[in-house]
């Protein structure tokens, strides 16, 4: 979509409670073309798309090409915010976030089986006095439920224009974009100044002078100033949080009139709440009429099963073994596939061009370094699949309810599970979901522990490591081990995680034990283009990385690990080979001995010609000269005095310095692993261009000639990948979520420290019981 | 959706009861002892069965989480109904089903309607 000009276009604010169907209406305007970004400090998502226009929408309309902006705003639940989330939310209604330009329309979306509760949120914004549109959505829940509502007398009720909508079905939809469209381009008249909330006569006076005030100090209002008033007097944070924003006049006017009020025996705290609460029960009653409040819901039936001690917790582990197995059964086949292809390319590229630096820049560096990131990637579709699955058919506010009582043991509550499921398959969005946590230090503690999580990065490296390092033999007959040591380090990251939330609850983060309220929507038939969309949306950042990032660092990798060329290697390696070549053909000379070894590699490669053993001694002999060579060229460019260089400093862990190479690559991003070792041991070895990565591997040796990748050291370098922070993106989006470098910064330290003392603990101590 | 004609009463403002129940409202202390909840006494949300449908008297948790509460739903003299009572309580306030931590609910101050339902 091209870029908007704010300010320029009308835009259009939709708003509702979580669970209404909001962003199914979103979709619905703007047909799934959103633009997705974040508002500028914060992560939370900033949706807009332009309205769309339907050959069944209204037959000719003027203002039919001129463009709206429809912004979906985060779900909340009142104007007094509890989240990030809704702060937002509740910045844009007031016109605050300077990036957003105020909006000519508010379109509130109700859900009409839960009228009540959501006309709570509907006439704190109706106050307001921006031009509203109410989208009266989940006619057909309602319905089922038993509930008739009248949209004409809702409307009545409310003052302001109500379209009925079965969302999900596209009922209505035409209507509405009708009603947007025009109210939004034609600049309807703001709402009449109205309130629902009839107060005790004192608190109408204090909301009087201080709206007077407001209107003093801010003469260019977009909001009423009545609103704001009642908003400043009853809700202690919107003071505290915005003195910069109100001034210390206003703020000194505000605690005398609560100290009034006070003294007058009015609650300011909870006062508005109950009579607003009182104004829409009356409304609801007034316009809903009740066939048959009996019925039993299926989800009613449903969560007496899924939410149950046992039941449930036995449902829960069973999605969770099938998603994972699930992930890994489906996806090996595209991913052989995938294999097949990088392999058959690097062979192509690799034959049409003569050897050289450009040559091995394409093959090593590029396609075989890509093309070991790229082919977890069914894996990783799977996952957000999967997550995507579970979010939309309403389970997910299920698990984490689940779920409390487990987290609230190590001083989180349930809310902080579902960013620590979506870390699964990467933090960032892991990350990103704990803008709903309330108590900023569970927020904190979560996104401390989110990346501790195994996320999809990492399951290359697993993939990799035990391939190489595992033997793939059963235990107790059944159990293979190769798997068994896959779900070990998910677990371990999970008892990680878990252990380090509990250490910063009681020690740095510590607070009031979490509360958890949590709406447990209804449940409903994932719709698959939605749920298609979401996992694409998300999986193609992995694919953005892949093409972007990593190959960069690739390319740089390549770079580090090539240059710079040392002559003397290349001459010591060439007169070593003519020493060896004169001991076998002592005739001859210059052009005539290299035609005579040139005629030799191409008779060992038919075996069927039969040839001396000096000959084919002196081959093997080249064949462990160039190895050597290209080990030394390796030892002398800069990747590998890097490596060389971290050596002391992981020799206890029992890595060598190529590692230490994949591990500097990693802390770009983990996934670097596998194409850092892909590219280290290809160079090492470039007359096998195509041998297997995991071939190459379990060759190595130590210098006493003993094998490298035994089981220990894979599964200590496993260790540390579970524990240490290797993610430029996570650091990042730490950063911008908490605002400050500080948090960052503690959380690479102290992860880092796990995971050398982790790894450290896990190679001494498998030396010491005899398993090296 | 809800318990036998409970959705009605989740309706009502509650004004009428009010002053009714005003006058046989036990001091708030009288359950906090008790280990189960006699009829017509005001108790935590914690110790009621499920089933039960009750009538939220008062808030005791802090004024922040008492307010997102009251915005909810859970404004006094609402009436809501249990709908699952172990390690997590679930209530229906109204027609949104809200799942709440046992700590949260030990500060709900209710008061069962007397009808058992499950």
């Amino acid at each position: 979509m091209s870029e908007i000009k704010a300010g320029s276009v009308p835009y259009v604010a939709l708003t509702g409670n979580p669970n209404s169907g909001k962003t199914t209406v979103f979709n619905a305007l703007t047909g799934l073309r959103a633009r997705v970004g974040n508002y500028a400090g914060v992560t939370v998502e900033r949706k807009e798309g332009r309205l769309i226009w339907e050959k069944g929408d209204s037959a000719v309309s003027p203002t039919r090409d001129t463009p709206v902006i429809i912004l979906d705003l985060p779900g909340t639940y009142s104007l007094s915010p509890q989240s990030i989330d809704e702060q937002v939310s509740r910045d844009i209604l007031f016109h605050r976030v300077a990036e957003v330009p105020a909006p000519s329309l508010v379109v509130i979306v109700l859900d009409g089986s839960n009228l009540q509760r959501n006309l709570y949120y509907a006439t704190q914004v109706i106050e307001l006095g921006y031009p509203t549109l109410v989208a009266l959505n989940m006619m057909d829940v309602a319905r089922n439920n038993g509930h008739e509502i009248n949209p004409e007398e809702l409307s009545q009720a409310l003052g302001v224009p109500v379209v009925p909508l079965v969302a999900n079905e596209g009922q209505g939809m035409p209507e509405l974009r009708r009603r947007i469209r025009d109210m939004a381009t034609r600049g309807t008249k703001r709402t009449l100044p109205r309130t629902f909330c009839e107060l005790p006569i004192p608190f109408g006076v204090e909301i009087e002078a201080v709206s007077a005030l407001l209107r003093k100090n801010t003469p260019q209002r977009q909001t009423s100033a009545d609103a704001e008033a009642l908003l400043l007097l009853s809700d202690e944070k919107v003071l505290s949080k915005n003195t910069a924003h109100y001034g210390a006049d206003l703020e000194k006017v505000v605690l005398q009139a609560r100290q009034r009020l006070e003294a007058a025996a009015v609650e300011w705290r909870s006062v508005a709440i109950e009579a607003r609460y009182a104004r829409v029960a009356a409304i609801d009653q007034a316009v809903t009429t009740w066939v048959d409040p009996n019925r039993e819901s299926f989800s009613d039936k449903a969560d007496r099963i899924v939410t149950h001690k046992w039941w449930g917790s036995l449902i829960f582990v069973a999605i969770m073994f099938l998603m994972f197995e699930g992930i890994f059964w489906f996806a090996g086949y595209p991913m052989d596939w995938i294999n097949a292809g990088v392999a058959w390319l690097a062979d192509k590229v690799s034959s049409s061009m003569p050897p050289g630096d450009l040559n091995s820049l394409l093959t090593s560096g590029v396609i075989k370094g890509v093309g070991a990131v790229v082919v977890f990637l069914p894996q990783i579709c799977l996952l957000f699949l999967f997550i995507a699955l579970l979010e939309d058919s309403g389970y997910m506010a299920r698990a984490a309810f689940l779920m409390d009582r487990l987290m609230s043991r190590v001083g989180l509550h349930g809310k902080s599970f579902i960013p620590m499921l979506s870390s699964f398959a990467c933090a960032i969005p892991g990350i990103m979901a704990t803008r709903t946590i309330e108590s900023p230090k569970d927020r904190l503690a979560t996104i401390l522990v989110a990346p501790l999580m195994s996320c999809s990065a990492r399951l290359p490296v697993y993939t990799l490591l035990i391939g190489v390092c595992i033997p793939a033999i059963n235990v107790l007959g059944i159990f293979g081990l190769q798997g068994l040591t896959m779900l070990s380090m998910y677990l371990l990251g999970i008892v990680g995680a878990m252990a380090m939330a509990w250490l910063f609850k009681a020690t740095l983060l510590k607070g009031e034990p979490p509360m958890l309220i949590l709406e447990l929507p209804p449940y409903k038939r994932p719709v698959p283009k939605v749920i298609l969309r979401h996992m694409w949306d998300r999986s193609r950042m992995f694919i953005k990385r892949a093409g972007t990032v990593i190959l960069g660092i690739n390319i740089l990798l390549w770079f580090l690990a090539t240059y710079p060329k040392s002559p003397e290697i290349s001459a010591k390696f060439e007169s070593d080979r003519s020493v060896a070549a004169a001991t076998v053909f002592p005739a001859l000379q210059g052009a005539a001995m290299d035609k005579a070894l040139a005629d030799l590699q191409a008779k060992f490669a038919q075996p069927q010609v039969v040839t001396n053993s000096a000959e084919a001694a002196l081959l093997g002999m080249f064949g462990g000269m160039e190895k050597q060579k290209q080990g030394e060229m390796l030892r002398h460019s800069f990747a590998g005095r890097m490596g060389l260089l971290l050596e002391p400093l992981i020799k206890p862990l029992g890595f060598d310095w190529k590692i230490g190479i994949g591990i500097i690559g990693s802390f770009a991003a983990r996934e670097v692993f596998v194409s850092t070792m892909s590219t280290v041991y290809n160079l090492g070895e470039s007359d096998e261009v195509t041998k297997d990565l995991e071939d190459t591997l379990r060759d190595q040796k130590r210098e006493d000639g003993s094998t490298l990748y035994t089981p220990l050291l894979g599964v200590t370098l496993m260790v540390f990948y579970v524990f240490a922070l290797q993610c430029v993106s996570t650091v990042a989006v730490v950063r911008r979520e908490t605002n400050s470098w500080k948090w960052p910064i503690f959380q690479w330290a102290y992860m880092l420290v796990l995971a050398w003392g982790l790894a450290f603990v896990t190679f001494q101590g498998g030396k010491l019981l005899g398993l090296q | 959706m809800d318990g036998k004609g409970t959705t009605r009463r989740c309706l009502a403002s509650g004004s009428r009861l009010k002053e009714l129940l005003n006058l046989v409202k036990p001091p708030p202390s009288a359950c906090k002892e008790a280990e189960d909840c006699p009829h017509g006494e005001v108790c935590p949300l914690s110790k009621v069965s499920a089933g039960t449908s009750v009538q939220v008297k008062r808030l005791s948790a802090p004024p922040e989480t008492s307010k997102r509460l009251r915005e909810m739903g859970f404004t006094e003299d609402q009436t809501i109904r249990l709908v699952s009572q172990q390690a997590s309580v679930i209530c229906q306030v109204c027609n949104a089903r809200l799942g709440i931590s046992k700590e949260l609910a030990e500060q709900i101050w209710v008061q069962p309607m007397g009808r058992r339902v499950a």
